[in-house]
This record gives C-alpha cells, sequence and structure tokens, in this order.
C-alpha cells in the first residue's frame, strides 16, 4: 500500500512542478508589467523593484526561486497590493471556497446517488425515463446560468432567500445549489450505470434467491458495490466543484479564491495570479491522488 | 449492389442482401437510429432552427443591435418583443446577434480543438514509442489545468477579441479530444481490415486517413457535439468576468453581464438571454445524447 502510494506520487508530483511551469510561463508572458502603472519612476527605482520580484533574472532561474518558496508555502507578495502576501491571501479564501464546494458536493451527492438508484430499479420503466431526461438537463444547464435562472426565481420573484453576499447559511443555498446541481445529474447518470452493473452480478441473483427483500437486495448488497466507481468520480468532482465555483463567486459576491483569481488576472498581479493556479492545480492533483488511493482502500479486490 | 446485378453460380441468399447493403452504410443506419429518439430528433429541429436564427440574424433582427434611442428598460412591447436595454437598444435584436457570436465561438473553437485533437491523437496512436509517452504527457498537463483557468490567462496574453476568444476555448479543450482519437486509433489499429489495407500496400497515411481516421469520426462527432455548448458556457463566463469578445458584438455572456446589473429593476433583460442560452445548451445536449446512443449502440446503459 504504502509502495502504491510512493509510487503515485512519484508520477504525480514532476506533473505537478510540469503544470506550475506552464502556468508560470503564461502568465508571464501576459503583456504589460505590473509596475507600467504610467507612474514616472527612475531607472534606479525600476531596477530596484525587478531586482526585488527577481524579474532581471532568466525564466528558469525565476520558476527555480519560486518553485522553492511555494514547497515552503511561500508564494511571494502581491504586485499590485504591496506588503500583502500571496499566501495569506490565499489563506483567506480558501476556506470560502472549500465551504461552497463542500457545501455543492453535498447538494450534487444528495440529489443525485437516490435518484440515480431509483432509476436503475424502475430500468426502461417510465420514471428512469422521466429521472434521466432530467438528468441530462439538469447536466446541460451549467452553473453559470443555472445561478442566473435561481436568482430571477427563488431570489427575485419568490423572495425566499437572499441574492448574494456571504457569511449567513441562508446565502450559501443557492450558490450551493447553483453549484451542485448540474452535478446531481452527471452523479445521478453514472449511480444508476454502476447500479445497473452490481445489479446484473451473480451475488445479487443469490442474495435473490435466499430471500433477501427486494429493499434488502438493492441497499444493501448492490449498493456498497455500486458505490465503488463512484467513489472515485465523487473524488474528483469535488476538484471540479472547487474549481467550478469561480464563477458561481463571481455572480452571488462571493469572497472566495475564484473572485481573487478574475480581480488579480484583470489587475495583472503576477504573482497573486499564479498563486491561485497553484492553488488549483495543487487541488486537483490531491484530488487525483485520493480517488487513486480511495478505490484502493475501499476494493479488497485491487491487487496494488 | 441491387440483388439481379449479383450473378454467379451461387445465387445468394436474397434475404442477406438486405442487410449486407445496411452493414456497408453504418452512419445511414445510425440516422435511422437517431431518428427513432424522438427526443433527440426534436432537439435537433430546434438546434437547426438556433442555427438558422444565427446566420439570418440580420434578416431576423427588427432593428440594428447597436441602436439605441428608444426608453431604456422597457418592457416587453409589440415594438420591443423583449423589452430594451439600459440604453434603449432592442434586447430581441440583440439576443439574435448574440445567438451569432456565441455559435460562432462553440463552432469554432470545438473545431480548432477537435483538429487538434485529432492529429496529436492519432500521430501518439498510430506511431506510438516516445512519440506518443511525449504528446500524452503534453495532454496529461494540459488537462490538469482547467479549461477555463487556460482561457483565462490566454486571454490576458494575447489580449481580447472574438478570434482570440475562439483560439483560447479551443487551446484549453484540445486534450480531452486527443485522449479519445488515440484510444480509438489503437482500438482500430489492430483491426484485421487495417492490417489487410497495409498488407496490400497501402501508404501509411493513406492507412491513417481512409482506415482508421474514418472510424474513429463516430466517437469524435460525439465530443464536438457536447464541446459547442461547453465552449459557449465558457464563452459566456469569460464576457461575463470582462474578458470575452469586446464590444460592441453581443454574445450572450456579454449580454447577461450587461443585463446582471439590472437584475432587481428590470428582471426581464436578463431573463431573455438567459432563456436562450439554456435552451440552446439544452437543444445540444439532447443531440448529443442521441448521436452517442445511434452511434455506438452498444454503450447504451
Amino acid at each position: 500500500m504504502i509502495g502504491y502510494i510512493v509510487r503515485r506520487l512519484l508520477i504525480i508530483i514532476p506533473m505537478w512542478i510540469a503544470v506550475l511551469f506552464v502556468a508560470f510561463l503564461l502568465v508571464h508572458s501576459i503583456p504589460g508589467g505590473p509596475f507600467d502603472t504610467g507612474a514616472i519612476r527612475s531607472p534606479e527605482a525600476t531596477a530596484f523593484l525587478e531586482e526585488r520580484y527577481h524579474l532581471e533574472k532568466p525564466v528558469w532561474q525565476q520558476f527555480g526561486l519560486y518553485l522553492g518558496g511555494v514547497v515552503q508555502g511561500d508564494l511571494g507578495e502581491s504586485m499590485v497590493r504591496r506588503g500583502i502576501d500571496v499566501s495569506d491571501a490565499l489563506s483567506e479564501r480558501v476556506p470560502v471556497s472549500l465551504t461552497l464546494g463542500a457545501c455543492g458536493l453535498a447538494v450534487a451527492v444528495i440529489i443525485g446517488l437516490p435518484l440515480g438508484v431509483l432509476a436503475a430499479v424502475r430500468a426502461n420503466r417510465l420514471l428512469d425515463r422521466i429521472l434521466m431526461v432530467s438528468a441530462t438537463a439538469a447536466y446541460a444547464i451549467p452553473s453559470f446560468v443555472l445561478a442566473i435562472l435561481l436568482m430571477l426565481t427563488v431570489g427575485l420573484r419568490l423572495g425566499w432567500l437572499p441574492l448574494g453576499g456571504w457569511g449567513s447559511p441562508s446565502q450559501a443555498v443557492l450558490p450551493a445549489l447553483a453549484l451542485g446541481l448540474p452535478w446531481s445529474g452527471l452523479l445521478a447518470r453514472m449511480t444508476r450505470a454502476a447500479m445497473l452493473d452490481t445489479l446484473g452480478d451473480d451475488h445479487i441473483r443469490t442474495a435473490r434467491a435466499k430471500g433477501a427483500s427486494p429493499v434488502n437486495v438493492v441497499l444493501g448488497h448492490a449498493f456498497p458495490n455500486a458505490l465503488i466507481p463512484l467513489t472515485t468520480v465523487i473524488a474528483l468532482l469535488a476538484a471540479e466543484l472547487i474549481v467550478g465555483s469561480l464563477v458561481v463567486e463571481q455572480i452571488f459576491g462571493i469572497p472566495g479564491v475564484g473572485q481573487l483569481m478574475v480581480s488579480s488576472v484583470l489587475g495583472s498581479d503576477y504573482t497573486m495570479t499564479l498563486g491561485v493556479v497553484v492553488f488549483y492545480a495543487t487541488t486537483i492533483f490531491l484530488a487525483n491522488l485520493a480517488a487513486d488511493i480511495g478505490y484502493a482502500v475501499i476494493d479488497p479486490r485491487v491487487r496494488l | 449492389m441491387s440483388a439481379s446485378e449479383v450473378t454467379g453460380p451461387v445465387e445468394p441468399d436474397a434475404a442477406e442482401i438486405p442487410e449486407f447493403e445496411a452493414s456497408a452504410q453504418p452512419w445511414r443506419l445510425a440516422f435511422r437510429r437517431f431518428r427513432r429518439n424522438r427526443l433527440a430528433a426534436a432537439a435537433l429541429v430546434l438546434v437547426v432552427l438556433i442555427v438558422l436564427v444565427a446566420l439570418g440574424a440580420p434578416v431576423i433582427e427588427r432593428y440594428p443591435s447597436d441602436q439605441i434611442g428608444a426608453t431604456p428598460l422597457q418592457g416587453p412591447t409589440s415594438a420591443h418583443w423583449f423589452g430594451t436595454d439600459a440604453l434603449g437598444r432592442d434586447i430581441w435584436s440583440r439576443v439574435v446577434n448574440g445567438a451569432r457570436l456565441s455559435l460562432f465561438v462553440g463552432v469554432g473553437s470545438q473545431l480548432i480543438a477537435i483538429s487538434l485533437g485529432m492529429l496529436v491523437g492519432s500521430i501518439a496512436g498510430y506511431r506510438g514509442g516516445w512519440i506518443d509517452a511525449l504528446l500524452m504527457r503534453l495532454t496529461d498537463i494540459t488537462l490538469s489545468i482547467p479549461a477555463l483557468l487556460l482561457a483565462l490567462l490566454f486571454l490576458a496574453v494575447l489580449g481580447s477579441s472574438t478570434l482570440v476568444v475562439v483560439l483560447a476555448i479551443g487551446l484549453g479543450t484540445w486534450p480531452i479530444s486527443a485522449r479519445l482519437v488515440r484510444s480509438q486509433v489503437l482500438q482500430i489499429r489492430s483491426t484485421a481490415y487495417v492490417e489487410a489495407a497495409r498488407i496490400i500496400g497501402c501508404r501509411p497515411t493513406r492507412v491513417l486517413f481512409v482506415h482508421v481516421l474514418r472510424n474513429a469520426l463516430g466517437p469524435v462527432l460525439v465530443l464536438a457535439t457536447f464541446g459547442i455548448p461547453q465552449a459557449i458556457t465558457t464563452e459566456a463566463v469569460l464576457s461575463f468576468v470582462g474578458l470575452g469578445p469586446p464590444p460592441p458584438n453581443p454574445s450572450w455572456g456579454r449580454l447577461l453581464a450587461d443585463s446582471f446589473d439590472f437584475i432587481r429593476t428590470s428582471p426581464h433583460y436578463v431573463l431573455f438571454p438567459a432563456i436562450a442560452m439554456s435552451l440552446t445548451l439544452l437543444t445540444f445536449n439532447f443531440v448529443g445524447d442521441g448521436i452517442r446512443d445511434a452511434v455506438d449502440p452498444r454503450q447504451r446503459s
């Protein structure tokens, strides 16, 4: 097991560094340096600033310095808001995005899993058809459009929930729904497929033959097995939701990482943009690792 | 081939001929299966309608989409079917023109993504070895950065114009099709008919294009059908944060961004672009579902 984790890490870490390098190159080729503000500055002051942010060194050296900092949790200093550390700005906002992502994931799982099971049980009947068409429809409308539609209907017309902001639980409901509902459609489809796979297995036939109740067959015998492939999906979904919250944060005015990303790109704040990309890339890699390891831990049939 | 043309000492069983004919035309068969799926067929009609609206925007619009001057923020009237925006522009005309730009970005970016993906995927799958390993690491790296983030960074680097938006979205989504094409090529490469083509002396390029890639087109078409609505969404998000195609071109994303400020006072302004976009995304997804079931009936769950 430990050998397996080490092997995964040996594959994942170089990939992670490569992704960081690509992001680093992209961010550094953004035209218009952060100090081209139009302010008149002496050559000495410019040289001082460039030295302070290592801008005078070759790119690969800059990347080496940066990577060294990242490993120690130091993402540098914001280039626009003097004196603000990128890590501090991130640590302020990461909990917000994580909370939002967790709420979205909860919506997706609580709605997607039971409906998927229900559809599988009633496979190819009317209820299944309706559920699957709704699942496709839910998946087709992305968080961005859904957020606006929810605001218009539940927020404005019915006036049940606040339109934006962050802090109270009621303010989290609409963003969580907008974030989670599209993925609940995907999860429902995948749950149905996984359930149909296991419902055809021999051990299900045995359980039925020995007289287990239909509920017990579905929930006790089939569902746990169907969950095995789904855990991987859910782990990857977690990363998708944290990154996807960018849009929802923007619409509902939630002070999360996504908002930071947008404002730093628009304000050509190199170090801040890069810091956010590092956060996203790391989240995705950790989720992938968790999916791989989780699969091996949960399914005793997987031999490492 | 019809039954009367078949001559010779062994008369084939008449019942077998139509079946043989059918299997020679997998696309016609797929289309027949597609048509039987009523939801997908209805969605296809709507998609065609939306495309026609987009193409015919200059005729269908009732005012030039940037003509100002009417009473601003009117609700729907007979003169302005969808009402007017904050500058007194006709929202119907802007939504219709938005279809044009949004679909252009959606289709254009997917053409880029699919061509690049087919190129990379087929080279990787067909050549194998270190080229394959190198290209696949490259796709893995690109896949690890969310398409939206990549597009944001590309736009920050290249500045925003319609073509750059198309390029940025295309460059963010090609790895998916590269992977798909590679796996298809690997599968098809080892089939008997490809081996036969090689044995009778077809050049490698002919084998790849005529015998391998042509048979990988089905799944690629499915991917593109799902890719277009996703690209439309990405463009809308980019426009919403202010990095989309610059004005006066109204994409649906820009319409939503503009109207969002008035969501409390003039909800109709937000509603119409939102509905237009939802309808388009829904129909493309249902068509995609239908094509997937039709092209590969074995995958049908």
